[in-house]
């Protein structure tokens, strides 16, 4: 078949009106803030997504999951649906962790005999959307409360760890059978409510005093995850140099972050992007000293050529 | 060939074709976030014979079909007040205003075509992919693209026609009347 001429080129014979509406739609673009929720909830699903998000649900089905567990994965994952529903207020720092832990995923070498994690993700989003909206408040002020443990049962979550149980009960919630009973049921989501409710009140109380500087941090944690954010996007743009000097910066800014291990994993990238093997290899051994089991070890030691 | 790799460079594609295989606008992150997930499972199966794109919208094309079906949604266009799409337009606002009712009446029209059509068109003038490539991602001979293309284009000029002609009516009417 001889290839046609597109409408809107040259002698395609389009109008100019035909012409401006294809332009228009051909320019169309993902919203950005839509465009990381997303990958969030992407890199949450493909990085833990068998182990983690599916155990989640599996739990929830049988109850057998802790609060947490079950409605951190969906209300991150249901953050993303909402898009500004700021169910977490750390959706920024998820994006940031997943980003820079899938960055470094190499998809190939994951293995191939992936249960469908579709399933369990849509599970996980869907089955708690009542309980997710009923909760949006406290679990918006959760995050606000103790941003550092969300970040790290995150990570725990986005690593696929064990440990992701250990620290989601950090700050215990009891197990809440009405997680799994929510969805499209009019009246649980009232019962899932208060139950959530009173669970979360307990909590709120000794929070009141502090909010103040609560605030502060997740307002400072934003900032973090947006300069790691900005990194990455940096170095995949392929703009080493300009990655590193963000880097640099971000170091200044956030010298003891919550986000320092992704940002120092991105580093260790960024130098071997930019050529400078011997700073990347001494970043790198560096950053395997201080974060011996982070989820990145393995990726920076591939960097290296350590494994 | 990473998943974020693929992510950066394919999402808007994933995204504008969802919504124009009619994923409704609540349900697209869910189903963009499905499409890159199927993605990561195949992605070793994935050997290259046919372009990514190709291989995305077969993808894409799957996901809504199940979606449509699975939650009896009703075909529609995406709703440009849930899903704030961003047309690539300046900062000025007059400009980026016109160019979102250029999207949503090109929704529109497209809507209007016949399914097998609508998809030819779309790859074609939209996503810029050869006959070849949408042959392979339909599953159609590269003459049956070219005449779907032709079919396509002369329902698309009609209902803009018609679109045109039926905003002028009522003003015909208004000044029949005085």
């Amino acid at each position: 078949m001889s290839e046609p001429t597109r409408w809107s080129e040259g002698l395609g014979g389009a109008t100019r009106e035909e012409s401006e509406l294809l332009a228009a739609g051909v320019a169309e673009r993902m919203p950005n803030e839509l465009r990381e929720q997303v990958w969030s909830a992407i890199a949450l699903g493909a990085a833990g997504g068998a182990s983690a998000l599916g155990a989640a649900s599996a739990a929830a089905h049988t109850g057998a999951a802790t609060a947490e567990t079950a409605t951190a994965a969906g209300a991150a994952t249901k953050g993303v649906v909402l898009s500004l529903s700021s169910v977490l207020k750390g959706a920024l720092a998820i994006a940031v962790l997943g980003g820079a832990s899938v960055a470094a995923l190499h998809v190939r070498s994951l293995p191939s005999t992936h249960p469908p994690v579709q399933p369990a993700l849509t599970h996980a989003i869907r089955a708690p959307s009542a309980v997710a909206s009923a909760l949006a408040p406290e679990a918006e002020s959760s995050a606000v409360a103790d941003p550092t443990a969300a970040l790290a049962a995150q990570r725990a979550l986005l690593s696929g760890s064990p440990a992701a149980s250990a620290i989601t009960g950090a700050a215990p919630l009891p197990p809440n059978p009405v997680v799994h009973e929510a969805p499209a049921v009019p009246a649980s989501k009232s019962q899932s409510a208060l139950a959530l409710s009173r669970a979360d009140s307990e909590a709120a109380q000794g929070r009141a005093s502090d909010s103040n500087a609560h605030a502060e941090l997740s307002s400072r944690l934003r900032e973090e995850s947006a300069a790691v954010l900005a990194i990455r996007r940096t170095l995949l743009a392929g703009n080493a140099q300009q990655a590193l000097s963000l880097l640099a910066r971000a170091r200044g800014e956030f010298p003891q972050g919550a986000l320092a291990e992704e940002r120092e994993a991105l580093s260790v990238r960024a130098l071997m992007s930019a050529g400078e093997t011997a700073a990347a290899r001494q970043q790198g051994a560096a950053f395997l000293r201080r974060f011996p089991r982070s989820p990145h070890a393995r990726d920076v030691r591939r960097l290296l050529g350590l494994e | 060939m990473t998943l974020e790799r693929i992510y950066e460079q394919h999402a808007d594609f994933v995204f504008r074709n969802l919504r124009r295989l009619g994923v409704p606008s609540n349900d697209l992150a869910d189903a963009i976030q499905e499409v890159f997930l199927t993605v990561h499972r195949t992605l070793p199966q994935f050997e290259g014979r046919s372009s990514v794109a190709t291989w995305l919208f077969t993808i894409c094309r799957s996901v809504a079909r199940d979606r449509r079906q699975r939650a009896h949604h009703r075909y529609e266009v995406a709703d440009a007040a849930l899903v704030a799409r961003e047309p690539a337009a300046g900062p000025d606002l007059a400009t980026l205003l016109e160019q979102r009712e250029k999207l949503a009446l090109l929704d529109e029209l497209l809507l209007g075509l016949d399914e097998d059509q609508r998809f030819v068109f779309v790859l074609f003038e939209l996503e810029n992919m050869t006959g070849s490539e949408i042959a392979q991602a339909l599953g159609i001979p590269e003459g049956t693209v070219s005449s779907r293309l032709r079919l396509a284009r002369a329902a698309f000029r009609a209902a803009l026609s018609r679109r045109r002609a039926a905003e002028e009516r009522p003003l015909l009417r208004t000044g029949s009347k005085r």
